[in-house]
């Protein structure tokens, strides 16, 4: 599993791409808190304009982040089966290993860039919040979950690229409606996407730790089934 | 002791029965080799002693572990499978590094050199393989299943897309495995190639294994008679007349085309025979050939039948 860790790890890391989402990341976040300090959704930041530049970089991300785990990594699976590289592979160790390992490469990549861009933002508004932090790292694990299950499922290249971007979009305006909406079923969705439980009940990401969890095996489960 | 036990193996898809109920089994230190035509089962077959298909019924178990805990065996087996593929932007040596480390196995550079050098890609360690031809990417396929010292091997055409040299080098390196007690599995198209370096042969043919042994217990079983070319040389025609004669009454059907005379046997005792005929005919024999059933011969009458 390490080999495949750091192999998809490098691959993501490497190169002008990794660095680009960084300052993107970076820049927007700070933009965005200078331009959202009076919003209602920085009530709570407003008083303090540091805080306010964190919380621009986790808003961000809970804005962006699907979209940019989910199109940048639909393919980390499906990609290897079908250029039949997954086949080396699959002789070589278990197929849990393989997805394991694809997973924590997805998110330890993210992790990286999301603590990267903290260390500039903190550094620039000289304030360091490590809760906030391991709230997006819960955050990023569930859409590195989400994108290595999909990859599983959707073995066609074209069609993963256009689910992670449907799903890129849906996830934060579901997210966001299910917070702020009184219809039941709508409602109900805060429970399971995360980002109420980031917003208002941090104990809630328990259940999306869970979700990882359900999901990480439904992507073993499918993947041990497939004939490759 | 059995390196390799299967038992009632079938693979069904959801048209087509691909393997169809084979059993068989693999001594170590044997080089097995599976024949058919495309589409027999063999690559399927393969596939599903490797792990990268799921058999649909049938047991199998590889150096002694059940095939249920093939995670545990994937350490001990190497794998070159029929159609796959590598990372274009990396070299040979990193490709070999990456699948050690995925194999859980030592990457000490050295010992990974000598795998790519004993497959003639000692000169190629710092090329991205996305430079590679057909035949150097089936060598790194040869090099990589060879990580970790594997106890059984399964190669999916070896020397397919290799050179007649690449060829060699690669048969010469299954022969010193074997003597080293590596078993290997393997299926090839080139019948020659089986002759010479497999102890034993299964053809398939649609998904059933059709005929299984080694190569001579398989030349008795086809062999329905004996034919032999002899050449010689008779004194004068009246000698020759005799002698002709006398092959006539003790073999089955004689065809002379001087100095070569065909003569087909029912036994071999009679091959004494006929050479004390000629003595007394006074015929010079210079040479007595016999004609040995190739493989080539019974995999083509198993197609034919």
């Amino acid at each position: 599993m390490k080999g495949i860790v750091i192999k998809e790890f490098v691959g993501l890391i490497r190169g002008i791409k990794s660095i680009l989402i960084v300052l993107f990341i970076t820049g927007i976040s700070i933009l965005a808190a200078r331009s959202l300090r009076n919003s209602p959704l920085f009530m709570d930041e407003s008083s303090n304009p540091s805080a306010t530049a964190l919380a621009g970089l986790s808003f961000i991300l809970v804005i962006f982040g699907a979209l940019f785990v989910l199109t940048l990594s639909h393919d980390i699976v499906n990609r290897d089966i079908q250029l039949q590289r997954i086949r080396l592979l699959i002789t070589k160790t278990s197929r849990p290993s393989v997805i394991l390992g694809k997973f924590l490469a997805v998110w330890l990549f993210w992790v990286i860039v999301s603590l990267i861009s903290f260390v500039l933002v903190s550094f620039i508004t000289r304030t360091f919040v490590i809760h906030e932090l391991l709230f997006l790292w819960i955050y990023l694990a569930f859409l590195s979950s989400i994108c290595v299950m999909l990859s599983t499922l959707v073995i066609h290249h074209a069609y993963s690229v256009i689910l992670s971007v449907l799903l890129g979009l849906a996830l934060p305006i579901f997210g966001i409606w299910s917070m702020f909406s009184s219809v039941v079923p709508i409602r109900a969705l805060r429970y399971l996407l995360p980002y109420y439980p980031m917003s208002e009940q941090p104990a809630l990401l328990l259940v999306t730790v869970a979700e990882v969890l359900v999901f990480l095996a439904a992507a073993v489960v499918l993947f041990q089934r497939k004939d490759l | 002791m059995k390196a390799l036990i299967v038992n009632k193996l079938s693979k069904e898809y959801k048209t087509k029965k691909a393997v169809d109920d084979i059993s068989f089994s693999l001594e170590t230190g044997e080089v097995f080799a599976l024949l058919g035509r495309n589409g027999a089962g063999k690559s399927t077959t393969i596939n599903m002693l490797s792990g990268i298909l799921t058999p649909t019924s049938g047991t199998i178990e590889i150096l002694n572990t059940p095939y249920r805990h093939m995670n545990k065996i994937k350490q001990r087996i190497g794998v070159l499978p029929d159609n796959s593929n590598y990372y274009n932007e990396m070299t040979a040596i990193q490709h070999m590094k990456f699948f050690a480390r995925v194999k859980g196995v030592s990457a000490r550079k050295d010992s990974l050199v000598d795998l790519l050098e004993s497959v003639g890609l000692g000169e190629d360690l710092g090329r991205k393989v996305g430079q590679f031809s057909l035949g150097m990417r089936k060598k790194l396929g040869i090099a990589q299943a060879l990580i970790g010292s594997p106890e059984l091997i399964f190669l999916d055409e070896p020397t397919s897309t290799l050179d007649v040299e690449s060829a060699l080098q690669i048969r010469q390196l299954i022969s010193t495995l074997a003597s080293q007690g590596i078993t290997i599995f393997m299926t090839s198209h080139n019948l020659e190639e089986i002759e010479r370096i497999c102890d034993r042969v299964a053809i398939l043919n649609h998904g059933k294994i059709e005929k299984m042994g080694t190569l001579e217990q398989l030349r008795e079983a086809h062999t329905r008679s004996i034919n032999i070319t002899i050449k010689y040389q008779a004194s004068d025609q009246s000698q020759e007349s005799l002698w002709l004669d006398r092959l006539q009454q003790m073999a089955g059907a004689v065809q002379c085309k001087p100095p070569y005379v065909e003569i087909e046997l029912d036994e071999e005792e009679v091959i004494p025979e006929i050479v004390q005929a000629a003595v007394e005919c006074k015929i010079r024999i210079y040479s007595i050939e016999r004609e040995r059933v190739s493989l080539e011969n019974i995999f083509l009458d198993e197609k034919l039948a």
